[in-house]
């Protein structure tokens, strides 16, 4: 008995081992596999010498970029949105997940160009996928509530909309489900692309847009880096070699920025960076670029 | 015996489920002591959290834009001490660093042209005389808002 029991000590103490491992693989997934330089990168500022772990993405949000199409004199056409009879379409996860994120970018697109009614059917269509999608009512139930209610209030419905995907964001990570957020954020993104491409005709500012487009140089890396962390993933496997494709073309434009001036105001808490900047980007990029976001939104709202 | 297995068995489920009660735990934190804190401006949706040990380091990717102003609010659980975040341009230099603000949580930024910068975060290390090294939930929240407002 006293030996069966030793043997039992002996598995748990290797359970705890393993478990200890686990967590401290958890502590840095989204990195090792796909970060490679940056676990060369050493901090030895303090006291104890550490790897640099790089486990946090950030793609800034499609309401910005929505905001700026209007700022430079976008004229709104229905016609670039994810039409609403598609959400029939959407039976899997996967699917659902993508077009949240299309929807979301959709409504924000509608209500900062003043589409009242079409952003509240959009919003309809966001809360259906939502519960389809298996975000608790509890979190979501409020908020589309109050998105009905302050729909003629653009920054309310703009903060509200932020939230609906801050909770189905979380909601998944917190379930082990970080790819279904991972799609979210993409089809969110590409969706917003989508749009800047199409309708950037129609501005009284053409360059404005098209610059920002260029920009998004900056952001495509940081998409394809939290693809790549969901390896075992396969629609998002196939969606970071689209994307990929796409950085290339990315990768050919050229910016070129010299920082400044600094101003840091402490009484305010901000700091300000100026700085001088050329994007250099010519409309054969921009066709090739076109070209293939069309093709991933095409197999994104399908 | 059987209640031995029993419990060895109970052992092995918790090992399981710790790890995401705990990162469920984080976010849970995050959205109950730090959400609040970001209005006036607008959350980017993107829920950056972890557990983070004393001594270790994490960065974030950001893009600013000119058209916005920008608040990058660092929430970590107090246990770990002060967190110092820095914001680092791409050849490496210091552009805004919170040990110069008294650890300031948070901090709000404006921009010019489009720039990529690295968020920097430092979990101070644990003292060298200390038994074992603390953990905690740390959230990188980011908000943005129209520059005119």
């Amino acid at each position: 008995m006293k030996i069966k029991y030793s043997i039992f000590v002996v598995i748990a103490i290797i359970a705890t081992f393993v478990y200890s491992c686990n967590s401290s693989k958890n502590n840095t997934e989204n990195t090792d596999s796909s970060n490679d330089q940056d676990t060369s990168i050493f901090y030895t500022a303090k006291s104890h010498s550490k790897k640099v772990k790089k486990i946090f993405y950030t793609i800034p949000s499609p309401i910005e970029l929505n905001k700026l199409l209007k700022k430079a004199g976008v004229i709104f056409d229905k016609s670039v949105m994810n039409p609403l009879s598609n959400d029939e379409h959407y039976l899997t996860i996967q699917k659902l997940a993508m077009n949240m994120g299309t929807y979301g970018t959709d409504v924000s697109y509608a209500r900062i160009m003043d589409q009242i009614q079409i952003s509240l059917d959009y919003i309809i269509v966001l809360k259906k996928i939502s519960d389809k999608l298996g975000v608790p009512e509890e979190e979501t139930k409020d908020i589309f509530e109050r998105l009905e209610a302050n729909i003629n209030n653009r920054d309310s419905v703009l903060q509200l909309i932020s939230q609906t995907y801050g909770n189905a964001d979380s909601y998944f990570k917190d379930n082990d489900q970080g790819d279904i957020a991972a799609l979210i954020i993409m089809g969110g993104w590409v969706e917003g692309m989508y749009i800047a491409l199409n309708i950037a005709e129609s501005a009284k500012d053409k360059d404005l847009i098209y610059r920002r487009i260029a920009e998004q140089k900056m952001s495509i890396s940081n998409l394809v880096d939290l693809l790549k962390s969901y390896p075992n993933d396969t629609l998002l496997v196939k969606y970071t070699g689209d994307l990929e494709e796409l950085r290339t073309e990315f990768d050919k434009i050229n910016i070129v920025y010299k920082q400044k001036e600094i101003k840091t105001d402490t009484a305010n808490h901000l700091t300000v960076i100026s700085g001088e900047s050329t994007v250099s980007i010519n409309q054969e990029q921009l066709g090739k670029i076109k070209d293939l976001v069309t093709r991933i939104r095409e197999n994104i709202i399908k | 015996m059987k209640k031995l297995s029993a419990i060895l068995f109970l052992s092995f489920a918790m090992l399981n489920i710790l790890p995401q009660t705990t990162q469920a735990q984080c976010k849970r934190f995050t959205k109950k002591k730090c959400l609040s804190k970001l209005p006036p401006y607008t959350y980017n949706g993107q829920l950056n959290s972890a557990i983070l040990s004393q001594g270790d380091v994490a960065d974030l990717k950001l893009t600013f834009y000119p058209e916005q102003k920008y608040r990058v609010f660092v929430c970590a659980d107090e246990g770990l001490g002060n967190i110092e975040f820095k914001l680092i341009n791409e050849d490496g230099n210091v552009i805004y660093d919170n040990e110069n603000t008294d650890y300031l949580p948070y901090w709000d930024f404006s921009t010019n042209e489009a720039i990529e910068l690295t968020l920097r975060i430092i979990i101070p290390p644990a003292p060298s005389d200390a038994l074992t090294v603390k953990d905690g939930c740390v959230s990188i929240l980011v908000g943005f808002k129209d520059k005119d407002k």
